[in-house]
């Protein structure tokens, strides 16, 4: 049953629980009870000392709720149920931990206890489990916070109110007053009595807008045009212009992708690659950029195959669950299970909603008001769902991968399918067949090679033929391995596709799990929403579709509703802070009272409101937010600014950044001119070096290599790895892929630099580069030092910086000519090599 | 020893406060001012005139309470070598050999409730002072009794070599928590900014299974992952210039940036990134020429080298990784781990089908270098101050695996690890599993209690070092904590 040593996966005691310790008085004088204190004295306190109450008797580490040092904490229990049985005391829960048969109910963890210790407790138990109270120690119950009950108090927490659009403030400020976003920054700065800082000049706030909108820079010509532009509408027309740009959603797809975990492996042993995954990410980038709305775009994702049967964009998008980890060898296949919804939950309820929902798996939540029945009431929406697969290729097949049908062919495509799967299932059952028998006779690590890979069989097969598989049965083999093939391709026609699969049409019972063990049954709970949100009761279900229960959608419809309080509110602050740096809350993921409150409550709400009377639409939110004055401030330093707000919680100015992995990679590409634009379809391999590959369990098959034209596509497209990561990409701080990510690190280090000064990949872009310098510049000098700057840049540059970079030429000129036992590289690739590595390259204004 | 620090004050600031300003992507304005009296992350912060000294996130930090060690070595046995054949002598399982006896198993075959034994293939005889009885897989080692803890009441969560890995280097079965090196850079900080403080040495067949998982930083900063030392060529990766630069020219491409930097810089005051960048070059140029240092092994002397067994075909690779490992911990790297044992089956002391030719080839290769090591630790007076760990992900079985042959499977039921150094008692045993050494019974210890033993000894309490992830201080001992083994230190 349950377990309560340190087996949970994931429990979630945040703080400590300081309780005060007050010893009683003893006021006994009963010669029975007397002998009875006697004898617990003598023979049962010494025992829960020396065993029992390091973890169940002092303040801070109470675990599993159960507190043995005084008889009422006995008769309470813990978590797992009162610790004595007083109907049946021989079947008290204390004498099943200490009896050590059953694997989950070992108590001590140290080791079982010696038989005339248990024949003690036994004898105790027996008696009635008396206590002498002198030596009781009755805890004080832990008061919980305040924050974590569910009530009106705690309902009208900022984050958990109705979203209404709030005014816009009176500013004496009349550029700052045109938008409603200006004039929310503008009055919290006038009452600090802070100015903001006067605009970007035009080549900053350009280059700033490409980054932010398509994760590139300008050609120095747009950068040009747009300087000359004397129009008022100048800087609508570039954000209109890169709004329609695809490049748009490649950049915004990829903040997504941080927030679900986005991976193309499983991780663990084999960390398998994902079949087809590469369909979702391509489904998040079109949406991005069809602006599809948000609240559709979220409903695809955790309805798809209900919502709009038939339609392959929507089954694609329903990928969304089969993004996370998958342990195909699970200690204990139950509990993997219910880990992978956690995962889901915990995901979605952070993504979406903002919330760590998932703290409240093993207990009531410790600091928001999320008891652990909410909990198991959310998974009730969700434990339906077939587990990503049980062990090998078929059975992720089968349970997570399906054939998209156009939605014009609707029912004759789909009978069409169901006869190729008919077909695909004869194939199989012959494949496992002989599988079986070559798992019979195989041994060790020949049987593992068999397991691991199909491409090894054939020949392993062929090793024994005449042994223990006959010509007969290999010959069928044969046949069915290319059966198979073809019969795949054809489904495959129709196009394949990785998506969520639910067990039938009967929702299946959910229970709380005590402390989070699955195999611990508490109460029974149905699909309901968060009571602290004050939602409305979840419908039962909505019409059953094909093998799904429907709840589901219930469960989308609920997220992506105009009266939920958070999701807009959470939307809007990624939107925000994706543009700004940072989160009007900076804790994206987390709005709760563990996370930041926000800087601009007023201006979150306003965007909130704006956002759903807009249908969910991301572009024009893009466009309010970037034709603000706030968007287009300087990022230069002031002395008022940095003496009194340095942290700039104000927004005073623009905040610089760092470019992210992917921006500078693809950059550095483009530097180059050959940065190839194609968008889409399955992912890419780039060179990784040998000492990388060579950290793998099997080096040679732990990355491929695709051609160069493909190696120069944008980074969103490069594998995902769960156990090896781009190493260009990691070095420069792409989001783990294990967990949810709402803010990546922004690291500076000298690895970083030693990356750019000295790997195969950027010098080969210093070739690249200086090659298209000559090509664009000719042979002078002076005009390749200006043409090298203007590209690193995106900006004319000056007559100065022109000088210190011809000084910087010839130095490398003339040492080049001295240079003794290095390759040959030209001074313009080493001049080349230094612009890409300088910080005007690197950091956006 | 004062462990009473109070809760939520490492450092002055919670870790949620560092996650959502160090970590918030938005380091360059959140830094100044408000972080820079800050030592623990200040340390990214600099005065934004660009000259002050930069310092690297790994600078040093004040411990918990005095530590006892200062650098820790753990040699990983990948694969899981088998308790009941080297340091964990069950007499009983000898006369028992092919015998089929009733015996809860759980490996990687699943779990059963029979079994043939394999009697043990080593003999066992008594060493050192204490008379500890080792087997004869490891007759170097047995040398060292005396310095050495063993414990022999290890499990583990997991039997399955995935999710061990996982457990014995990050504390869960479940992937994308940080690993013991990461903690102890996060809590400590390295002493030496020339060199990474975390690194790992691999086999030359390969990683272990899920590759950089194994020494990943997690939900932390990548600056805190473990990073890969190889023992020939550049020790670490593109530490030298792809195609070669002349060191004259990478100071003149330095001096050149120094210039653009600066005047790009002039306009921005407090962006503290920006000179952190310019400043991290400088570091990059040191690091490229203290490494190299820190791994030359030719300046060993030959006594030194012959302790090790480095001219040795067979001990020759192990011990060149374990003289690294030497010269690094003389040089301020916090954490140093070596594996024995890569990529699959036979490559590592993963014996599902020859025990002996198994066993006897990964001890072969090890026995004397790790014997060096300890050796060379204590005669220059470094081995109290150095933790030694040796041991896998788990044991093995006491019964075989399949019909026929000696091969063991997994067990995570009951295995033996030891320590040495590093303010652990020599020259002693803890804990006991019982007489076939298919499980723990006496004093049992988990993972967890290895773990929090560690980062005791580092200084460190295992139940306040936490980091605020998703909602959570998350802990490399759980949020539910755990105990050091206090019997054990000195």
């Amino acid at each position: 049953m349950r377990k309560l040593t340190a087996h949970m996966a994931r429990t979630t005691t945040c703080i400590a629980l300081l309780l005060g310790l007050l010893p009683l008085r003893s006021v006994a004088v009963d010669p029975d009870a007397a002998k009875q204190h006697a004898f617990f004295d003598a023979k049962i306190h010494p025992l829960l000392e020396d065993h029992c109450y390091r973890c169940h008797g002092e303040n801070d580490r109470l675990k599993g709720g159960l507190r043995l040092t005084s008889r009422k904490g006995l008769l309470e229990g813990g978590d797992a149920g009162p610790a004595y049985d007083s109907s049946n005391p021989e079947k008290s829960l204390l004498l099943q931990m200490i009896s050590y048969t059953d694997e989950h109910h070992e108590m001590p963890p140290k080791g079982k206890l010696p038989d005339a210790d248990l024949a003690a407790f036994k004898e105790w138990i027996l008696l009635g489990a008396p206590y002498n109270p002198a030596r009781e120690i009755v805890g004080e119950k832990h008061e919980e916070s305040d924050f974590t009950k569910v009530n009106e108090q705690n309902k009208n927490y900022w984050a958990f109110r109705p979203v209404k659009r709030p005014e816009r403030p009176q500013v004496k400020s009349t550029p700052w007053s045109k938008t409603a976003i200006d004039a929310f920054i503008f009055d919290k700065l006038n009452q600090a009595g802070l100015r903001p800082n006067s605009p970007a000049s035009r080549a900053q706030l350009i280059r700033r807008a490409y980054y932010d909108m398509i994760g590139l820079p300008p050609t120095l010509e747009e950068v040009k045009a747009f300087v000359a532009d004397e129009s008022p509408k100048a800087f609508e027309k570039v954000t209109d212009d890169l709004l329609d740009r695809p490049q748009y959603g490649e950049k915004w797809g990829r903040h997504w992708l941080d927030l679900v975990r986005y991976a193309e492996s499983n991780g663990y042993e084999r960390d398998g690659y994902k079949p087809h995954v590469w369909r979702y990410r391509d489904y998040v980038i079109n949406a991005f950029n069809q602006d599809k709305p948000y609240d559709r775009f979220i409903k695809e994702q955790l309805a798809g195959d209900e919502i709009v049967p038939f339609s392959p964009e929507a089954l694609v998008a329903t990928g969304y669950y089969r993004l996370g980890l998958w342990d195909d060898e699970p200690v204990d296949r139950a509990q993997a299970y219910y880990d992978g919804l956690d995962d889901i939950l915990s995901t979605t309820s952070q993504t979406m909603l903002g919330l760590t929902v998932g703290c409240a798996r093993c207990h009531d939540h410790k600091i928001d008001p999320i008891p652990q029945k909410d909990y198991y009431s959310m998974v009730a929406f969700l434990n339906n769902i077939r587990h990503y697969g049980i062990r090998g290729g078929n059975t992720v097949a089968d349970a997570s991968i399906r054939a998209m049908i156009p939605p014009n062919e609707g029912e004759a495509e789909h009978h069409r399918n169901k006869k190729l799967i008919e077909k695909e299932r004869g194939v199989q059952r012959v494949i496992n067949r002989i599988d079986k028998k070559a798992r019979t006779n195989l041994k060790a690590g020949e049987r593992d090679d068999y397991n691991i890979a199909e491409s090894n069989r054939i020949e392993i097969l062929r090793k024994y033929l005449g042994d223990w598989i006959k010509q007969k049965d290999f010959d069928a083999y044969l046949k069915a391995r290319s059966d198979l093939k073809i019969v795949r391709e054809e489904k495959s026609k129709s196009g394949l596709a990785l998506v969520v699969t639910e067990k039938g049409v009967n929702p299946p019972a959910q229970n709380v799990f005590i402390r989070g063990n699955v195999h611990a049954r508490g109460d029974a709970v149905v699909p309901a929403f968060l009571s602290i949100l004050s939602p409305p009761k979840a419908a039962a279900t909505k019409k059953p579709y094909g093998r799904s229960t429907g709840r589901r959608t219930v469960f989308a419809d609920w997220i992506a509703s105009k009266d939920n309080p958070l999701t807009a509110r959470v939307f809007m602050n990624r939107l925000w802070q994706h543009h700004f740096g940072r989160g009007i809350v900076k804790s994206s993921e987390n709005f709760g009272r563990l996370g930041e409150q926000p800087t601009h409550p007023e201006l979150l709400n306003w965007l909130a409101a704006e956002f759903m009377a807009g249908d969910w639409k991301i572009k024009r939110m893009h466009k309010l937010i970037m034709l603000s004055r706030a968007y287009q401030m300087s990022s230069a330093g002031s002395d008022a600014g940095l003496e009194k707000d340095p942290a700039n919680n104000l927004f005073w100015r623009f905040n610089l950044r760092r470019l992210t992995a992917e921006e500078i990679r693809d950059s550095a590409i483009n530097l180059t001119g050959k940065l190839n634009p194609k968008m889409g379809g399955p992912s890419i391999y780039t060179d990784v070096p040998q000492e990388v590959r060579a950290t793998a369990s099997r080096p040679h098959a732990a990355w491929g290599n695709s051609p160069e034209a493909e190696r120069n596509r944008r980074s969103v497209y490069i594998v995902i790895r769960r156990s090896l990561h781009e190493p260009i990409l990691k070095t420069f701080d792409m989001a783990d892929t294990d967990g949810h990510c709402s803010v990546r690190f922004s690291s500076i280090l000298p690895t970083q630099s030693l990356t750019m000064l000295n790997s195969k990949f950027f010098n080969e872009i210093a070739i690249g580069f200086a090659n298209r310098v000559r090509k664009e510049a000719g042979g002078n000098t002076r005009k390749q030092v200006e043409r090298a700057l203007q590209l690193a840049f995106n900006r004319e540059v000056t007559a100065k910086e022109i000088e210190t970079g011809e000084a910087a030429f010839k130095k490398l000129s003339s040492l080049a000519s001295k240079r003794q036992n290095v390759r040959a590289g030209n001074p313009l690739e080493r001049f080349c090599l230094m612009a890409l590595n300088l910080n005007e390259f690197v950091f956006v204004d | 020893m004062n462990t009473d620090k109070p809760r939520n004050t490492f450092c002055g600031r919670t870790r949620r406060e560092f996650l959502h300003q160090v970590g918030g992507g938005f380091t360059s304005l959140a830094l100044t001012g408000l972080l820079a009296q800050d030592r623990f992350f200040g340390s990214q912060a600099l005065a934004a005139d660009g000259k002050t000294a930069w310092e690297s996130p790994l600078a040093e930090k004040q411990p918990h309470f005095t530590p006892k060690a200062k650098r820790v070595i753990f040699l990983f046995m990948y694969g899981g070598p088998s308790h009941m054949d080297t340091f964990d002598h069950k007499p009983d399982l000898y006369p028992l050999d092919g015998k089929t006896i009733d015996v809860k198993t759980f490996g990687r075959g699943g779990h059963k409730n029979k079994g043939r034994v394999v009697g043990p293939k080593w003999t066992f005889d008594h060493h050192g002072q204490c008379g500890k009885k080792i087997s004869t897989l490891f007759p170097n080692v047995a040398k060292h009794v005396d310095d050495i803890c063993f414990l022999h009441s290890m499990t583990a969560d997991s039997p399955i070599h995935g999710s061990a890995l996982l457990m014995m280097n990050c504390g869960s079965i479940i992937s994308g928590k940080p690993s013991i090196g990461s903690w102890l850079n996060y809590g400590l900080g390295s002493v030496n900014e020339n060199l990474p403080g975390y690194v790992v040495m691999l086999e030359r067949t390969g990683g272990p299974i899920s590759g950089a998982k194994n020494w990943t930083s997690g939900y932390m900063p990548a600056t805190y992952a473990g990073t890969v030392l190889r023992s020939k060529g550049s020790p670490i990766l593109d530490l030298n210039h792809a195609y070669g630069l002349d060191p004259k020219e990478q100071r003149a491409m330095l001096d050149a940036m120094g210039e653009f930097n600066q005047s790009h810089l002039a306009g921005r005051a407090g962006n503290t990134d920006l000179a952190s960048r310019i400043a991290s070059y400088e570091l990059a140029f040191k690091m490229q020429t203290a490494a190299p240092e820190a791994v030359d092994i030719d300046s060993e002397p030959q006594h030194v080298k012959d302790l090790y067994g480095y001219d040795n075909e067979r001990t020759g690779d192990f011990a060149r990784k374990l003289i690294m490992a030497r010269r690094l911990a003389e040089r301020g790297v916090r954490y140093i781990q070596v594996y024995s044992g890569g990529a699959h089956n036979d490559d590592n002391w993963d014996a599902h089908g020859d025990l002996e030719k198994n066993h006897s080839f990964h001890a072969g290769n090890t026995d004397k270098p790790i014997a060096g090591l300890l050796e060379d630790l204590k005669q220059r007076g470094m081995l109290d101050e150095t933790l030694v760990v040796w041991g896998g992900e788990f044991g093995r079985q006491p019964t075989a695996e399949y019909a026929r042959g000696t091969g063991r499977d997994h067990n995570s039921y009951g295995f033996t690890m030891w320590m040495a150094g590093g303010g652990i008692k020599g020259g002693m045993s803890y804990g006991n599993t019982d007489e076939l050494g298919s499980a723990a019974v006496e004093n049992r210890l988990h993972v967890k209690n290895l773990h929090a033993t560690v980062l005791h000894q580092m200084g460190l309490n295992p139940n306040e070092l936490s980091y605020f992830y998703a909602g959570l201080e998350q802990r490399l001992v759980g949020v539910e904590g755990a105990d050091p083994i206090k019997e054990i230190i000195t």
